[in-house]
């Protein structure tokens, strides 16, 4: 990225309307990151219909936003009503709560913003430096090394879950929905089951609308409406002045600089890695900062650098899980797999070339990431801060009762069919028993975006190569990817055992 | 025999049978693989064999745990009832949203969603009137900000 599309990526957010959707995704993502059961992804993704009728820099700068604000808000009811409005939160709310039951809520969200902001823009700002080197490595892989890439993300995916047989068959229930329509490579129609209406297969948008919003508003049938409205009279009991989310500057030192640039890092890594997402990037932050203190008996009693190591961590993912993203077509949490989604709602096809062809569309979205993170602070501290204890008090009914609409509406209005509003809904309730059962929905997600570009890249190769699979242990690229997944196949599982380790002891 | 008909036997072996259907139909196209070509029906049969045996783990685990344990009578929660409305609900949506329109369907749809949320019915006018705003705003939020338009019973 040139200095010349840095400026005009910057131009270009900052025109009026850009900056009003970037403003409203990230309020947006702060009532959905703030109330529990609500998600950036599922935000994301009942966005997604309405982005059609925007030029694509405008979608994804109105994404950027709700991304780093649905991350960030998390910490709101973990340090208010200690319940994590997103699981990257659970850390803040052992040292946020232990806070607030001091008295010191306000200011334990102002650290929260702080450091979110810091680690949303330095995260922001290593994406931009280090895409380009990326790219280069990326634009050496060829068709076999890229069915091993995709195959590397998928195995990750299902490496991650819990349990991976589950996953396994989550993918594959998201892989068998990619395959049904027209077969791309010789243009005939499969699997329609006799459907006319599925010759044309079944589109993103109701898969992602069906699995995340779908399932979820069903989900919320089982929420006990007074129990909810208890959250509200507990958070309604609060009341924060301006001046109180101001940590002093003594304080900040006592946090120290060195935490907020080692959580940065190490968020932004951890983003980098796909599957391993916010909550793991805050439990190892968390313990590094907790290992590397002059005062480790301080984390857990309330310490405020215990708050800004993970909300620093989990808002520099944001920035990191955008890189394999956007160079090698891998998403690296579930928010990130939704918005490849927003990528081909608009036709592009995600993979190493996308940065070299498309980059002057994309820009915006690298500049609106980092305002998005920047804003958080004044915006926070400044203008909303005292406000958004009011976000646990909105009437539950209305909220999910227009998500409802909301959500089947925006089928309709990516596909104009009522076949495939059907189709959402029964894709959400096959998602709802399949989650309460425990198997996860983001590599069913990924299956859906992934899997039609694994079905070309493996079948181009086998047909070049008169069925050869030994292609994909010769190319260098591919045996390299390959590798790569059986590293992580024994690495990350080690990982996940230690950062769950980390928030068992806190 | 009872024991066996947990929801840890009975979704994967759902899935087992929505896979078996799904290669079924795929292989009504083509082989999967012809001159040493893979074809149209090769990337589904990968998909069923990955998926299947992770199905059959899950199922034959299930199997086992339901014969060491005894056979719990599972707690019925009332509100399970509600996520079946919410299902219907949608369904009738989605039914009549094509015959009936926007404007007749959606406000029916978004009380009868607030009625189902709620833990009893109360405060109707009050649900009356949140339905009138929802729908109001979200008519206005997709066809004169987003430029979509939706089936109307006089169009």
């Amino acid at each position: 990225m040139d200095a010349q599309m840095v400026l005009n990526a910057i131009m270009q957010v900052c025109e009026p309307l850009s900056l009003l959707y970037l403003f409203i995704g990230f309020f947006v993502g702060v009532i959905f990151g703030a109330m529990p059961g609500l998600t950036s992804t599922l935000a994301i993704a009942l966005l997604l219909p309405m982005t059609y009728s925007m030029p694509l820099s405008r979608a994804l700068v109105m994404c950027m936003g709700v991304y780093m604000a649905g991350i960030y808000s998390g910490c709101i009811t973990a340090i208010t009503i200690n319940i994590p409005g997103t699981p990257g939160a659970v850390m803040t709310s052992i040292e946020g709560h232990a806070m607030m039951k001091r008295g010191e809520g306000a200011k334990a969200i102002g650290h929260a913003t702080i450091a979110s902001s810091i680690g949303g823009a330095v995260g922001a700002l290593l994406l931009i430096f280090i895409s380009p080197l990326a790219v280069k490595l990326a634009l050496m892989v060829r068709t076999p090394g890229k069915f091993s890439l995709v195959f590397f993300a998928l195995i990750v995916m299902v490496i991650i879950s819990k349990n991976k047989y589950k996953a396994v068959v989550a993918l594959a229930f998201g892989l068998a929905c990619a395959t049904i329509g027209v077969d791309k490579l010789k243009t005939v129609s499969r699997l329609t089951f006799g459907f006319t209406q599925l010759v044309e297969g079944i589109d993103t948008t109701t898969l992602i609308v069906g699995a995340f919003a779908i399932s979820e508003i069903i989900s919320q049938a089982l929420v006990s409406n007074a129990e909810y409205e208890k959250l509200g009279e507990a958070a309604n009991k609060l009341k924060f002045k301006r001046k109180d989310f101001f940590p002093s500057l003594k304080e900040l030192k006592e946090v120290g600089i060195l935490t907020y640039i080692k959580s940065t890092i190490i968020g932004f890594f951890i983003g980098v890695l796909p599957g391993a997402g916010a909550s793991m990037a805050s439990f190892v932050s968390y313990a590094t900062a907790q290992s590397s203190s002059k005062t480790p008996e301080k984390f857990g009693t309330g310490y405020p650098a215990g708050i800004a190591a993970p909300e620093c961590a989990n808002n520099a993912v944001c920035g990191g899980a955008l890189v394999p993203m956007l160079t090698l077509g891998i998403p690296g949490d579930g928010t990130t797999a939704v918005l490849l989604g927003v990528f081909l709602v608009y036709g592009i096809v995600p993979g190493p070339n996308l940065l070299t062809t498309r980059m002057a569309e994309l820009a915006p979205m690298y500049i609106a990431l980092f305002v998005s993170a920047a804003i958080l602070m004044p915006l926070s501290l400044y203008l909303f801060g005292p406000y958004y204890l009011k976000i646990v008090r909105i009437n539950r009914l209305v909220l999910y009762s227009a998500i409802s609409l909301a959500a089947i509406l925006g089928v309709y209005a990516a596909t104009a069919s009522v076949f495939q509003m059907g189709i959402a809904l029964a894709v959400g309730v096959a998602m709802y028993f399949l989650k309460k059962e425990g198997y996860p929905p983001v590599p069913f997600i990924l299956g859906v975006i992934l899997g039609p570009l694994c079905e070309q890249y493996l079948r181009t190769t086998l047909t070049l190569g008169q069925g050869n699979v030994s292609v994909f242990f010769t190319e260098p690229d591919s045996l390299f990817f390959l590798v790569l997944t059986v590293v992580f196949a024994v690495w990350l599982p080690r990982l996940n055992k230690k950062s769950e380790t980390a928030a068992v002891k806190a | 025999m009872k024991k066996y008909l947990s929801k840890d036997v009975l979704t994967p072996a759902g899935v087992l049978v929505f896979l078996i259907a799904y290669v079924f139909e795929a292989m009504q196209n083509s082989a999967p693989i012809v001159n040493g070509v893979p074809q149209e029906s090769f990337f589904p049969l990968i998909i069923f064999i990955a998926g299947a045996i992770a199905d059959l783990f899950l199922l034959v685990s299930a199997f086992k745990n339901a014969k060491e344990t005894e056979a719990v009578a599972e707690e019925k929660n009332p509100r399970n009832l509600k996520a079946l409305y919410v299902v219907i609900a949608a369904a009738a949506f989605i039914f009549l949203f094509d015959l009936l329109g926007f404007m007749i369907v959606a406000p029916i749809f978004v009380f009868a969603m607030m009625l189902i949320y709620d833990d009893r019915p109360q405060q109707i006018p009050k649900k009356i009137l949140f339905t009138i705003l929802i729908t109001a705003v979200i008519y206005v939020l997709y066809t004169q900000v987003f430029d979509i338009n939706f089936p109307e019973i006089w169009r």
